[in-house]
């Protein structure tokens, strides 16, 4: 975002990601080299036949097709002559080929000889065995562990292939595979600020809690979306975890949480329930980012902080939903303590795990325990 | 021959690699400096001018005609500059700067900046911070690979530690243990609910890392906590800006004598497109009335000789003022070293007025002769190729305290 700078066109690019992520890949990466978001990060705008920029071709082969040692420097200066002269036509939004900014002549990409444009070279790289292999990998390194087993590599690639590269079928393969479930890999990889929020969100089922919010504590915890550090994306695995983010990611899972209980009670409730926020003496605009401000206009204004008047109020009901979701874990308190660890946890806690007293101190001594940051 | 503490470990910074191995450490150095032998017991105290600070308005050439000319709506009057020589003059905003000025302390390095200036806030800003060329990306920040090998000291409460927000920046690195502070107090309580939990090699290493990182705060915290407790307070009034409060906790950290060679402070809205007139003089009021405070500070605990303030920013702004009384995105400017070790004075050159680039002026001064002072000098590390890039350092510190 800091570099494209256009909303719609990095909204449009998320809905051709959410649209084709389970498809066909060969269309998934086709469509991201016309891409006009991409165009603008990675230059290809800006790239003519005179000079030809080498930012969109480099990544195509090293981040997302191939990985580095598959390809050659000349791949990428050739490849780069073929994504030159596109522009991002003013009235559609889409990216078009403009002929005389276009170098045409003859280039040679991964053994693909030919005039080749920026679709051509986008087939010369799916026809490489190593783009499917590429593309097995990263769904192990997402799924299962840091360190892909190669011989399965091989396999899932092929199976990508004969399935017509269905992302879907590769995922089903992924999850169904030994490797996923072997209790070895449970827990090596760690969660991303989007898996630990969101998905503490939707195990204790609080989708209603306001999206200002959620993206906050994920910009504090390291991950802004739509702002990756650089092309590559946000590193990710050990790197999420250093002494701020681990102590944020504990406060998320206290305080934080706890307010979201809230709010996601309060947004439930009909408009005319809720106290007008303005003018109240005791809300504290001081802690507000101006760039955060607008995000909540139109829609239901909600404190931003949690007031003891407030808590008093909605405390109760969260509560009562807490233990309707413990209730329903099993049918005596070691049952669901068991299965309310088993459920959260990728394998046992290392911390102490209370295992007396109320759902909350049980849920809170899990959700603490440092596994609960594993996936 | 006698050799006092200080220049001990001098020697010890000199000679820092070998003593980075075990067993070779422990020869010389008592036990209680052992661990910082690598840096001694010098801190950088690093101040981020965030959003590009306006370097002609801040030192300004305040006798040349063209000055005015290329700034007639914004130009800094006669009446509002402290002449510092050489035709320069500090903008008045500055004032509380004086003292330090007067007393030999403080430095303006002029012209900084690098070849192929880039003018996006992001883009330079990762400049400045990794060290790198205009056309090269690197990861690691530029005091990351300073501390390198002797990151992760378990004397030390962190390598570095960031107040008040803004990234770790320059100090990223792999190895790096920094710590995110707004508040001492906050933080040592977060920590104090932070279970202890035994760790050690395990073949789960994401797990193994997490519970690392969770000694690690535990100990900073410990080490944060312990210091403050026994350290007198500051006696020293700080202003009350968020800038102000940041120096506070600096010196509060420097002054109990807790251990850690670098901490960096920021200080916003420097990207002053309008309204220049009104809002630069604020930011400078704000940044130089901090830093006094900090010194006072720092003086009268003793720490003064072994700190170090350097200001730096993404960029500096455009020669000529734009059309709504503000500068756009600039390349070179100067930037300030404060410290009880400082030679005062002017170094470097002052970009020339009469040879800009689009615009700009153009550098004198290769920002990376800064990182080399600091490394070379201020450190006493030996010249690491991938920190100073060659750069030589610059003749602005002194052997000895006044």
């Amino acid at each position: 975002m800091t570099k494209v700078r256009s909303a719609p066109a990095m909204l449009k690019q998320n809905q051709m990601f959410r649209q084709l992520c389970s498809g066909d890949f060969r269309q998934l990466i086709h469509r991201v080299a016309v891409d006009p978001a991409m165009a603008i990060y990675l230059d290809t705008r800006r790239s003519t036949r005179e000079k030809p920029n080498e930012n969109f071709a480099r990544e195509l082969l090293e981040l997302y097709g191939l990985g580095e040692g598959n390809y050659s420097e000349t791949d990428i200066q050739e490849a780069a002559r073929a994504f030159t002269g596109y522009r991002i036509d003013n009235r559609t939004g889409e990216l078009r080929r403009i002929r005389r900014r276009h170098d045409a002549s003859e280039k040679t990409v991964l053994g693909v000889t030919g005039s080749l444009t920026a679709t051509e070279v986008v087939d010369a790289v799916l026809a490489q065995p190593a783009c499917a292999e590429w593309i097995s990998r990263r769904f192990w390194i997402e799924f299962i562990s840091p360190t892909p087993d190669v011989k399965v590599l091989k396999q899932w690639a092929q199976l990508l292939q004969q399935k017509d590269w269905s992302l879907r079928a590769l995922l089903r393969t992924t999850l169904l595979s030994e490797a996923f479930w072997s209790e070895q890999n449970h827990g090596s990889l760690v969660k991303s600020p989007v898996d630990l929020v969101v998905g503490t969100i939707r195990s204790l089922k609080l989708e209603k809690a306001p999206a200002g919010q959620v993206l906050r504590t994920l910009s504090r915890l390291g991950q802004q979306l739509f702002d990756p550090p650089n092309v590559a994306g946000w590193p990710g695995g050990h790197q999420w975890i250093d002494a701020t983010t681990l102590l944020g990611r504990r406060l998320f899972l206290t305080a934080e949480i706890h307010n979201l209980a809230i709010l996601n009670q309060m947004q439930q409730l009909p408009e005319t329930d809720l106290r007008p926020p303005a003018n109240d003496p005791e809300s504290e605009p001081e802690m507000m980012n101006p760039k955060d401000s607008p995000e909540m206009k139109g829609r239901r204004e909600l404190p931003r902080r949690i007031k003891a008047r407030e808590r008093r109020r909605f405390m109760p009901q969260v509560l009562r939903e807490l233990e309707q979701l413990w209730q329903s874990l099993g049918d005596t308190a070691d049952a669901r303590s068991l299965r309310l660890q088993q459920w959260l946890l990728p394998f046992k806690p290392v911390g102490t795990v209370v295992q007396r007293g109320s759902i909350r101190d049980r849920l809170g001594s899990v959700l603490l325990d440092p596994t609960y940051q594993l996936k | 021959m006698k050799f006092d503490r200080r220049a001990f470990l001098r020697l010890g910074g000199a000679a820092c690699l070998p003593l980075l191995v075990p067993g070779v450490r422990t020869w010389a150095i008592d036990q209680e400096t052992a661990t910082t032998a690598a840096l001694g017991d010098r801190v950088l105290i690093l101040v981020e001018l965030q959003g590009g600070n306006d370097g002609l308005n801040t030192v300004i050439p305040f006798r040349d005609e063209r000055y005015k000319k290329l700034r007639p709506k914004i130009a800094v009057a006669n009446s509002h500059v402290m002449d510092l020589g050489n035709h320069l003059g500090m903008n008045d905003a500055l004032a509380t700067l004086g003292e330090s000025w007067e007393a030999g302390e403080a430095c303006w390095i002029l012209g900084l900046g690098y070849p192929q200036p880039n003018r996006s806030h992001f883009r330079s800003i990762e400049i400045w911070e990794t060290g790198s060329d205009s056309d090269e990306n690197l990861t690691d920040g530029w005091l990351g690979r300073l501390i390198g090998s002797a990151a992760g000291d378990p004397k030390r409460a962190a390598d570095g530690i960031i107040l008040g927000g803004g990234d770790s920046g320059p100090l990223h690195g792999d190895s790096t243990r920094i710590i995110h502070l707004n508040d001492p107090i906050q933080f040592t309580r977060q920590a104090r609910a932070v279970p202890d939990i035994a760790h050690g090699k395990d073949a789960r290493k994401a797990l193994e890392h997490l519970l690392e990182v969770q000694a690690d705060i535990k100990r900073s915290a410990r080490v944060i906590e312990e210091k403050r407790a026994k350290a007198p307070a500051l006696g020293v009034q700080f202003p009350q800006s968020k800038f102000g409060k940041r120096c506070e906790i600096a010196a509060s950290l420097v002054t109990s004598g807790v251990p850690c060679p670098l901490i960096k402070l920021s200080h916003g809205g420097f990207d002053t497109h309008t309204d220049q007139l009104r809002r630069h003089p604020q930011l400078l009021t704000e940044l130089a009335a901090g830093l006094a405070a900090l010194r006072t500070a720092l003086i009268a605990s003793g720490d003064w000789d072994r700190v170090l303030i350097s200001t730096y920013s993404e960029f500096g702004r455009r020669a000529n003022e734009n059309g709504s009384e503000g500068t756009d995105h600039g390349t070179a400017a100067p930037h300030l070293l404060l410290g009880g070790r400082v030679k005062g004075g002017l170094a470097g050159a002052q970009p020339d007025l009469g040879t800009l680039e689009k615009n700009d002026l153009v550098f004198t001064t290769d920002y990376r002769q800064l990182y080399a002072t600091i490394e070379q000098q201020w450190f006493q590390l030996p010249a690491n190729p991938l920190i100073s890039r060659g750069a030589r350092p610059l003749p602005v510190l002194r052997e000895k305290p006044l």
